[in-house]
């Protein structure tokens, strides 16, 4: 059981370092973890791929990320809507919405740094797969925001004597 | 009991004796509707109180991201077994060592004649919206991809390599995911309906999930001692984890909580 797919904006290529990285990481930003439980199956540059692509380097595929989900609103008319444009209050203590949208990665060094070495740009498709649900789950929905996915390349460390 | 230490032990080592006090207090809860009771404590976790923490969020709501995945389950159990133990002193809660499967404990439907307080609970929750009126689910490894799946040992051990707190816990192939396949797997999903472990809100409900995290917190405590007790983010320290009376400072050792974990394989 699969969600609609995320794919981004192109990113160039051009600027991911390629030399004297050790690591380098896929980050999302905005993920929703207010519905579904979901695998979020990261592909390069394949649009099109869905729950049944093969996940082998041949089809871009960069690596997994997972999401314990909430399972959906129990709660009454706008109990899970999250305002994210709220207003920073220092007199306010609480913490943020439970149902507040998740930062997460995936750590995708060889996939990164072979696609990159084609030139080009990248886009960055993700495929949910559903691993969790409840009868409030929007399953086709799984992402409600853009996940602003950002390649992010470590340097080597550099030895002293 | 060393230094009045409660001694927790891997589930399907506990004795005969030490089993039947467990399915006591959880029978005991689970007959009790006000704030000593079973569905009381699941819903702190999800509905319909919502306090758990998950993957990364922000205190205040508009400030720095913070990951209490751990130390604020650690708080939570720490509850939920003061509030066994009030039901039955004997009662101490187990951890589920994943990787032969779940335990018979939480399989066998029945248990001295009677039903086991392991296997399922009864969900009550008629203010929800929908009400819930049932019987908690589980359908282990059904409905998912081959990808969620219980870990093997080894990929445990790995994480005990990570030096730093964030990464061994919310980082990629950190503990935070591991956690979060095994909930997956357990709950699983058969005929559209998904079992009540592979979501948040109603994750707690199984009596299977409060093992879950005793193993969790106990790969942490061992991980502290390659790593270091103290070894948290400073500005993690004072965060409070409510609806607890504790700080992330007071959770890190695990002895001024008054517990210990039996010695045996990972």
């Amino acid at each position: 059981m699969q969600g609609n797919t995320y794919t981004s904006q192109p990113i160039s290529a051009a600027e991911i370092p390629l030399e004297d990285v050790s690591r380098v990481d896929i980050e999302f930003q905005q993920v929703d973890d207010a519905g579904a439980s979901f695998e979020g199956r990261v592909f390069l540059n394949n649009p099109e791929a869905d729950e049944n692509t093969d996940l082998t380097p041949e089809n871009g595929y960069a690596g997994s990320f997972f999401i314990f989900g909430h399972g959906g609103c129990f709660g009454d008319e706008g109990h899970c809507e999250v305002d994210t444009e709220r207003a920073f209050d220092p007199y306010d203590p609480r913490r943020s919405h439970p149902m507040t949208p998740v930062e997460t990665s995936v750590e995708a060094t060889e996939a990164v740094q072979r696609t990159a070495s084609e030139g080009g740009d990248i886009t960055v498709t993700v495929v949910p797969v559903i691993t969790g649900l409840t009868e409030q789950t929007d399953v086709e929905n799984v992402f409600k925001h853009d996940l602003h996915p950002r390649i992010v390349a470590y340097e080597l460390e550099v030895e002293t004597a | 009991m060393a230094n009045g230490l409660i001694l927790r032990k891997r589930v399907d080592a506990l004795s005969g004796p030490e089993l039947a006090a467990l399915r006591n207090a959880y029978a005991k809860m689970q007959g009790l509707m006000d704030n000593r009771g079973y569905n009381y404590w699941a819903g702190v976790h999800g509905i319909p109180q919502h306090y758990c923490w998950h993957h990364s969020s922000r205190l205040p709501r508009t400030g720095p991201t913070l990951n209490l995945f751990l130390p604020w389950h650690r708080a939570y159990i720490k509850y939920w077994e003061l509030a066994m133990r009030d039901q039955d002193q004997n009662a101490v809660l187990p951890w589920w060592r994943w990787y032969g499967g779940i335990p018979t404990a939480f399989t066998d439907q029945n248990a001295g004649g009677n039903p086991n307080p392991l296997y399922k609970a009864h969900i009550s929750r008629p203010n929800a919206n929908p009400p819930i009126n049932r019987d908690t689910r589980r359908f282990p490894g059904q409905g998912v991809p081959p990808s969620v799946r219980l870990p093997t040992s080894g990929e445990v051990a790995s994480l005990y390599n990570r030096t730093q707190f964030l990464d061994f816990s919310g980082g990629p192939g950190g503990l935070e995911e591991i956690h979060d396949n095994i909930h997956g797997w357990t709950g699983g999903i058969s005929g559209g309906v998904g079992g009540d472990m592979g979501v948040v809100a109603t994750a707690a409900y199984d009596p299977i999930f409060w093992s879950h995290h005793c193993m969790i917190d106990r790969i942490w405590y061992i991980w502290q001692l390659k790593n270091g007790i103290n070894n948290m983010p400073p500005e993690y320290m004072d965060v409070i984890l409510a609806p607890f009376r504790y700080r992330v400072r007071d959770v890190l050792d695990i002895h001024a909580l008054g517990y210990e974990y039996a010695v045996g394989a990972a």
